[in-house]
């Protein structure tokens, strides 16, 4: 095995392993020994996170160990990113993430931002108890690629789709796709509202955004 | 609850034979305040509020054990408070509670709690020492004391993310603030027990959090504590847990803690659960909340309760929802699961 194969291996290992200093140390490494970053994101990283998601799946890996793999890849991606942006490839794919109004759960949501995060994608959370206005005045501010909708609760699910009426009022609906999630929402209800999506947990979530707005990256700038 | 209730509950949690299959839903405010038409605020602030509400609850249902009867909290805010948390209250809602305690090592300048005077104990003391002789007198009992869980707590003074991911990064300081939630849990819970007096027979414990976590860290980081509380408490006691996360990752270690009763998620089957567990837990539930109770029709909340029933026939079970009442559970959802029961009852007479 050649020295660069055994160091994406590691990195993938020490990653999927949520071992955050290795991660770092291991991308410093790769970079030193002029291994290409986005290389480094599409090869090695991503690939780590999708096995993240399908361990979760199978009840192989809980939440502490899907929190550590996406900080091990976030610490990976602090190298990459000013790297990937100086050799002309485009960080895309803003999410915006928010709690609807009347609901101040975000135990999931931030799970979910963690994920995303670690996958390359630029999170802006808005928090929790969010007013329709307050979306709308974000989505024109940061042009979000997805706005994702959490609710815990049966009383507060029915804001998904005042978000989306709200969104289509303001003429923004075309420009963003919408995501819900949380425990009150289900495959069949964000159907019945409009939505683009639902993500059970955190890894399907990052794979509903792939799928939605394709790969964190973009090129060229 | 009414004193016949609780010795029924408590027959069936302890495996007693005898008494047929309780009915027992835990409400709270999540649900109470919007099934009534009142503000949240009200409900946790004005006593007579309070009382009548519980009152016009158990009038309405009285064939329901409410678990664990007459409750005195403000969501899940009164555990947090005492150690420091912030807790923010709405009209509408249960109250946010957000994380103090940013540094692990920030755990050592924390005082110890003191119930009777720290955070929201002593008014929930406070409540069940003014209002205790009224509910007796209404004819009913208070025979549980109630309590978030430790990593419940934790996460909430520490912020869930921080403590999960500190579980990997520093277990010893995770193992040192959840020993000092431990401590605050079991005081609050005899200060209760104090306030109440002699009708006082049981703990109740949520904690969903050990759902989040696998068998290992279970193991390591919610079993002992769980452990150590139930210890706390008289073997006579019923102790009940709960937990509407998963448990399947470790449903054959939970009765080693010394919990004899267990509200589950509607997601793990309650015959595996009663295989899995050995029959050392008696089994409360497990009609899905949200999905049968609140979006369900009568005709679906009666066929899912009776298929719990079945499978339960001749084994520890207390018929409930696979967690809490969810907010918007109308009436019509839960009398089917009072006519669920009687049917089931009738079906056994006959058959016998």
């Amino acid at each position: 095995m050649s020295k660069e194969e055994e160091i994406r291996r590691a990195l993938y290992e020490q990653t999927l392993d949520g071992n955050v200093k290795e991660a770092g140390r291991l991308t410093d490494e790769a970079l030193a020994l002029d291994i290409k970053p986005a290389p480094l994101l599409f090869d090695v990283l991503i690939p780590a996170l999708d096995e993240v998601g399908r361990r979760f799946e199978a009840g192989e890996f809980f939440v502490p160990e899907m929190l550590m793999a996406a900080k091990a890849m976030q610490e990976a991606m602090q190298r990459l990113r000013p790297l990937l942006a100086e050799s002309g490839v485009q960080l895309a794919g803003t999410i915006l993430m928010l709690t609807v109004k009347g609901d101040v759960h975000d135990i999931g949501k931030n799970l979910v931002n963690l994920m995303l995060e670690g996958a390359g994608f630029q999170v802006i959370d808005l928090g929790v108890d969010v007013a329709p206005e307050k979306m709308i005045a974000a989505v024109r501010q940061h042009h979000p690629a997805v706005v994702g909708f959490s609710a815990l609760l049966t009383t507060t699910i029915p804001m998904f789709r005042v978000n989306i009426e709200a969104l289509q009022k303001a003429g923004l609906r075309d420009q963003v796709k919408v995501i819900v999630g949380g425990a009150a929402a289900s495959q069949k209800y964000a159907d019945q509202v409009g939505a683009d999506g639902y993500a059970p947990d955190a890894g399907s979530a990052v794979r509903l955004v792939r799928r939605l707005v394709g790969e964190p990256v973009v090129s060229p700038a | 609850m009414r004193p016949e209730q609780w010795e029924r509950f408590k027959k069936a949690a302890k495996g007693r034979p005898g008494g047929g299959t309780p009915l027992a839903l835990i409400v709270d405010s999540p649900w109470i305040p919007s099934y009534l038409g009142i503000s949240h605020v009200d409900f946790f602030f004005d006593p007579g509020v309070w009382f009548t509400s519980n009152l016009r609850i158990l009038e309405e249902f009285p064939e329901i054990i409410f678990f664990p009867s007459w409750w005195v909290e403000y969501g899940m805010a009164i555990e947090p408070s005492a150690i420091g948390a912030r807790i923010s209250f709405a009209p509408d809602r249960t109250p946010n509670i957000r994380p103090m305690l940013f540094h692990l090592d920030d755990l050592d300048r924390l005082a110890p709690v003191d119930p009777h005077t720290d955070g929201f104990m002593p008014l929930a003391l406070h409540r069940y020492r003014r209002e205790k002789d009224r509910i007796f007198k209404a004819g009913y009992t208070l025979p549980v004391v109630t309590a978030r869980g430790p990593l419940c707590t934790a996460a909430f003074v520490h912020d869930l993310n921080r403590l999960l991911m500190n579980m990997k990064e520093d277990p010893a300081g995770v193992h040192r603030l959840l020993g000092y939630v431990t401590e605050v849990i079991i005081d609050w819970l005899k200060a209760q027990a104090e306030a109440i007096g002699p009708s006082v027979e049981g703990i109740f414990i949520l904690d969903d959090i050990a759902g989040f976590i696998s068998r290992d860290l279970y193991l390591e980081f919610a079993h002992p504590y769980f452990k150590q509380i139930c210890d706390a408490f008289p073997a006579e006691w019923v102790k009940v847990y709960h937990n509407d996360a998963s448990i399947k990752q470790f449903l054959e270690d939970l009765p080693d803690t010394g919990f004899d009763a267990l509200n589950f998620s509607y997601k793990t089957d309650i015959a595996e659960a009663e295989r899995r567990t050995g029959g050392r837990m008696c089994l409360m539930g497990n009609v899905a909340p949200l999905e049968l109770g609140v979006r369900g029709t009568p005709a679906q909340v009666h066929e899912a309760a009776l298929e719990v029933l079945r499978k339960m026939t001749g084994r520890k079970h207390i018929l409930s929802l696979g967690g809490g009442v969810s907010p918007g559970m109308p009436k019509a959802n839960i009398e089917a699961l009072v006519a669920a029961v009687r049917e089931f009852d009738r079906s056994l007479v006959t058959h016998e």
